[in-house]
């Protein structure tokens, strides 16, 4: 089995904000799950995971956050497109599976179209889906530098697994992936067998150490948004943004097209 | 049990070696004749292989060979046709490779050909005597998953064209000359053509037909080619099933003109991976692992080697090569799909159900 965490991400969060002395402008909440607390309205600042909401209305207050733009591995996928070490990035193959409780399959779509555009560094401009009802999208995007990316999205993991995801960049020169070769499944940094069962332990996070990988990118992320207050008009636009093409990548499928995408990426 | 005498035909197939050593070694099967294409091929081939006669024409190794039961196609697809008129001529059994032809008045032709001689013609499917495809049959078919409502597939490999240049020609590959798309530049041909054994495989495990189908090609990695070489299919089956499918030449490769050490780029020459979503769960599986590393080919850092072994005590051959099987139908073939189109496929258009 995975280890899990009892520490709690606020807490690790407030302690983060500490010991840099970082001032948020006024009160803040982190939520994890799905539907943020009731707390929108006493002026307090709710930060959230932005697939969270990818059903719903932001509401006042609420900060989308897209933790994994804080993940070391799509920061390294990144740097290697943003340094041209891979270049010229020509087609993307991402897949995210979960058991639909902790992300369901719109938020798989939302977080794997903001990755394609984020890693990529170009806006999508058509969709095509084929999505089996809640269970699983198979999509098709094409980006605004002609980048063709396929996302395959599933909420098929039995209940309580973890998520399951693969990202690989392929390029005239060279290919990128957060799975190391002629593998399909996460690699642990230590796999334990003792008395006790099997146990497996991921950490990448020194300053974190003891959270969870979804923990630790969720706090960084959490953490740059209130360091940096300018950016939360921005990232409520984006989430706006995002929301509308995971709806059109259901209408895609409704309507059996391809989906042209208005609008700039900004 | 006497050994089937067999003859191979053209050696130009991207297949043509990891025939040689079955052919030589099972009791099953007696290897009397070859016919190589040209005086390259013949070379290579007599290197490879000694104490089977090579030809330069098939007209003359059949009249010298009289014997001669069952012939592979290692061909160009473009050849097929011709091919199997001859053995049929000849009463020979067919073991065509993938893809037999893309015209559908051809592939007719071949049906109708072989079904009034009483004679078997296989298609080259590897993945139907694949041990792992096998075991992820058996545990579909226990139920493992539930019902199947998605499919994810990879068929990737290196760019064979190097090695083996018609599958760099339209016309040898696709069988004429087809733009992708208006505006587009390359032809069809490439990776598509090469790399059909996951339509074939989606509807094993489904048991369901095509229903439509949608593709994307991407700017190639080799510009030089006129073919695809970077594309994206998906789509769903009729019983509702999703997939999404990646058949690309993706992982680069030195331009050898002979498959050999060093040939990968990308540490590994070829995967074909599935996932499968059920209704009560999931299966990730990897039709060729596992493998084996290596860091000794030259200019090389690390390499991946198939260790697996399709070999079937229980098939004529010992090889999945030799799993004869006779076709009720049209044997398995695709409709192209330029850039950005969808098509539905289904009988009444004449576009479906016929698959096997």
């Amino acid at each position: 089995m995975t280890t899990t965490t009892s520490l709690d991400t606020g807490d690790a969060l407030a302690a983060l904000l500490r010991k840099y002395a970082v001032q948020p402008a006024g009160p803040w909440r982190l939520c994890n799950g799905r539907r943020p607390p009731e707390c929108d309205t006493d002026g307090v600042l709710v930060l959230v995971p932005g697939w969270s909401q990818c059903d719903a209305d932001l509401p006042e207050q609420t900060v989308p956050l897209r933790p994994w733009r804080s993940e070391q591995r799509f920061i390294e996928l990144k740097r290697l497109v943003d340094e041209q070490t891979i270049v010229p990035v020509l087609m993307c193959r991402f897949a995210c599976l979960t058991d639909g409780n902790a992300m369901p399959l719109a938020a798989t779509l939302y977080r794997e179209f903001d990755l394609a555009e984020w890693l990529v560094g170009a806006s999508i401009t058509g969709i095509y889906a084929a999505i089996d009802c809640c269970r699983a999208a198979n999509v098709i995007l094409r980006l605004s530098n002609d980048v063709v990316c396929s996302v395959e999205t599933g909420v098929t993991l039995p209940p309580g697994s973890p998520m399951h995801d693969r990202h690989e960049l392929i390029a005239r020169r060279g290919v990128a992936s957060d799975r190391a070769v002629d593998t399909q499944v996460a690699q642990s940094s230590i796999s334990a067998w003792t008395d006790s069962g099997t146990q497996q332990y991921t950490d990448t996070d020194a300053e974190l150490f003891g959270l969870g990988q979804d923990q630790v990118s969720l706090a960084r992320s959490a953490y740059e948004a209130l360091r940096n207050p300018e950016c939360v008009s921005k990232l409520r636009a984006e989430h706006v943004r995002l929301r509308q093409l995971v709806e059109l990548a259901y209408e895609s499928d409704r309507l059996r097209q391809r989906m042209a995408v208005e609008g700039v990426y900004a | 049990m006497k050994p089937l005498k067999i003859a191979m035909l053209s050696l130009t197939h991207g297949h043509t070696r990891k025939y040689f050593q079955t052919l030589k070694d099972s009791p099953k099967l007696d290897w009397v004749a070859a016919c190589a294409e040209d005086d390259t091929v013949e070379r290579r081939f007599r290197q490879a292989v000694e104490g089977v006669p090579c030809y330069r024409d098939e007209q003359e190794m059949f009249d010298r060979h009289p014997e001669i039961e069952a012939a592979v196609l290692a061909s160009a697809n473009n050849e097929h046709l011709r091919q199997v008129k001859a053995c049929v001529q000849r009463g020979v059994h067919v073991l065509s490779m993938k893809i037999p032809t893309f015209d559908l008045d051809e592939y007719d032709q071949m049906i109708e050909l072989v079904e009034q001689a009483g004679l078997v013609c296989q298609v080259e499917l590897e993945l139907h005597y694949n041990p792992v495809v096998r075991r992820l049959k058996q545990l579909v078919a226990e139920g493992a998953v539930g019902r199947i409502r998605s499919i994810q597939a990879t068929n990737i490999t290196l760019s064979p064209v190097w090695a083996f240049p018609w599958q760099g020609v339209p016309e040898q590959s696709f069988g004429k000359r087809v733009p992708l798309a208006d505006g587009d530049g390359r032809f069809c041909g490439g990776a598509l053509c090469d790399h059909p054994h996951v339509f074939d495989l989606i509807r094993w495990l489904t048991h369901s037909d095509f229903e439509h189908i949608y593709a994307e090609v991407a700017p190639n990695i080799r510009t030089d080619l006129e073919v695809e070489d970077l594309l994206v299919v998906n789509g769903k089956m009729a019983d509702g099933c999703t997939f999404l499918f990646d058949p690309s030449w993706s992982r680069l490769e030195n331009r050898f003109s002979e498959p050999g050490p060093g040939w990968e780029i990308f540490p590994k020459r070829m995967e074909v991976n599935l996932t499968i979503g059920g209704e009560n769960g999931t299966m990730v599986v990897d039709c060729f692992g596992p493998n084996v590393y290596h860091n000794g080919a030259p200019g090389e850092p690390a390499a991946v080697r198939q260790s697996f072994s399709c070999r079937d005590a229980t098939c004529p051959g010992g090889c999945w090569a030799f799993q004869w099987w006779r076709p009720r139908s049209r044997p398995v073939r695709r409709t192209w799909l330029p850039t950005s189109c969808v098509r539905t496929v289904s009988p009444e258009t004449g576009c479906g159900g016929r698959f096997c």
